[in-house]
């Protein structure tokens, strides 16, 4: 714990996309940080590396993990971990982080991260992977809890507590992506705000956020529009609640003009001054 | 709960549509077909059948889009029916299936479609196995890569680049080199080749 509580604090960033690049550096001084898919920079083309060099000499990157798959029974993928411990050599971050999910099992890829059924033995292949990553990689890891979108029948815990379970026996750092709590709650009929209590805030070493959107009833965590006020009062009511380092905006889909990716993040580090998580 | 099995019939479930209609038709004998016991088998069946079907076509559409991303061409080319043909071409992914294996799963159902006439035009599967080797060569870190085309595939490629219509184009075999030395910028070439 108390490694993650000496990580430097980072402010308000981005997450990487190309499609921003040019934007990006026009407005260097209104972005504090960057965090980039790590996967796109493995076995990456000289152009690909250029690229992250060239971020790297104008901001603090944290690598951010698709497909580590840490919830996989069958153990982590070698070569995986070796790219990315090569990754995280070249950039020198502070953290790096990835999903609690599983990605890929029996042979099958399954191309997204795919929510863990809430289990004893779940947590404690989480926590065996974990201790196999770490034997590679010393840096910390945080952990981001998902969008649950198809629950695991089976399940002995919540979610709250098994995320918890997770990031106290493996001595981890959590990445709060605030959306997928709000999605999660609203998907299961829940309402996020009232079950705060029970999340393991003094673990947050990073938030997300993001917009969403509905269809036929459920939200999808799209990454494609505005945040949306009922996630920014959660993401107060978060960062009210834990020490976080740093909190990054996502948008994949839909890319606006670049002023209301500023916008936002303008919004987010006024809540973190107000609660004088930064300067 | 065997969780090794259970995530790997999930892996299947998600990603293989035969294998989903077996389960949402019988969960607990579809269960047993994919490797669990009799109670893990029980267990999955609770599943929520409308939550599978979300997220496996959330998942389908994520992949589509991505597809869309690395084969922009051939999905400008395609308009509407890329998607389509996306699904049909990877609708049971092999063992290990990724990126490069579905866009090269994609260009080849184009190119058989195409030579049987039952895709127009005649030039999308050379179109598709082109910018497949686009995927695939910037997976490598080096090698050499060669690829023969029925069509002037660079022909084809700078219209639809520039968003513009693709005129008549003839068959030209065309030969497409991709080169990458270990660590080094990918060069690559395209030649019209004469048959004497």
């Amino acid at each position: 714990m108390s490694s993650l509580a000496d990580l430097p604090v980072l402010g308000v960033g981005l997450g990487y996309r190309a499609p921003f690049r040019a934007d990006l550096f026009a407005n260097r001084e209104r972005v504090d940080f960057l965090e980039i898919v790590a996967d796109h920079y493995f076995a990456a083309s000289r152009e690909k590396l250029d690229e992250l060099d060239l971020l790297a000499n104008h901001f603090t990157l944290i690598p951010h993990g698709l497909d580590l798959s840490i919830g996989s029974a069958e153990g982590i993928d070698g070569a995986y971990l070796d790219q990315f411990a090569a990754l995280i050599e070249r950039l020198d971050p502070p953290y790096w982080s990835e999903h609690l999910a599983f990605t890929r099992a029996g042979g099958v890829s399954i191309g997204h991260l795919a929510c863990l059924p809430y289990t004893r033995e779940a947590v404690d292949i989480v926590v065996r992977n974990i201790e196999t990553v770490r034997r590679r990689i010393a840096l910390p890891l945080i952990l981001e809890n998902i969008t649950a979108s198809v629950l695991i029948p089976g399940a002995e815990m919540d979610e709250p507590e098994f995320v918890g379970a997770v990031l106290e026996e493996a001595d981890c750092g959590w990445l709060c992506d605030v959306t997928n709590l709000f999605t999660n709650a609203f998907n299961q009929g829940l309402d996020a705000a009232a079950g705060l209590d029970r999340w393991p805030w003094e673990r947050v070493v990073q938030m997300h956020f993001a917009g969403g959107r509905f269809s036929d009833g459920f939200l999808l965590d799209t990454h494609d529009g505005l945040t949306s006020p009922e996630v920014w009062r959660l993401l107060e009511q978060a960062l009210a609640r834990s020490n976080a380092k740093g909190i990054i905006l996502e948008r994949d889909e839909r890319p606006p003009p670049f002023d209301e990716l500023l916008g936002e993040l303008d919004q987010a580090r006024a809540i973190g001054r107000r609660l004088g998580r930064w300067p | 709960m065997a969780l090794g099995e259970v995530q790997a019939a999930l892996a299947r479930l998600f990603t293989d549509e035969a294998a989903r209609i077996a389960f949402l038709k019988d969960p607990p004998g579809a269960g047993r077909a994919l490797g669990l016991d009799a109670s893990d088998a029980a267990t999955l069946a609770q599943m929520a059948p409308q939550a599978l079907r979300r997220f496996a076509g959330a998942l389908q559409a994520k992949r589509v889009q991505e597809a869309r991303k690395r084969m922009p061409l051939t999905a400008q080319a395609l308009g509407d029916s890329f998607a389509e043909h996306w699904r049909a071409a990877a609708a049971s992914p092999a063992k290990g299936a990724g990126r490069v294996a579905e866009a090269q799963a994609l260009a080849r159902r184009l190119a058989t479609l195409a030579k049987t006439k039952a895709l127009a035009p005649a030039w999308i599967g050379d179109l598709a196995s082109y910018e497949a080797a686009f995927v695939e060569a910037a997976q490598r870190r080096c090698g050499l890569r060669l690829r023969l085309f029925r069509f002037p595939v660079g022909t084809i490629a700078a219209p639809l680049s520039a968003g513009a219509p693709v005129g008549e184009i003839g068959r030209r075999l065309t030969l497409g080199v991709w080169a990458r030395w270990p660590g080094g910028r990918l060069w690559h070439r395209l030649w019209g080749v004469s048959v004497a």
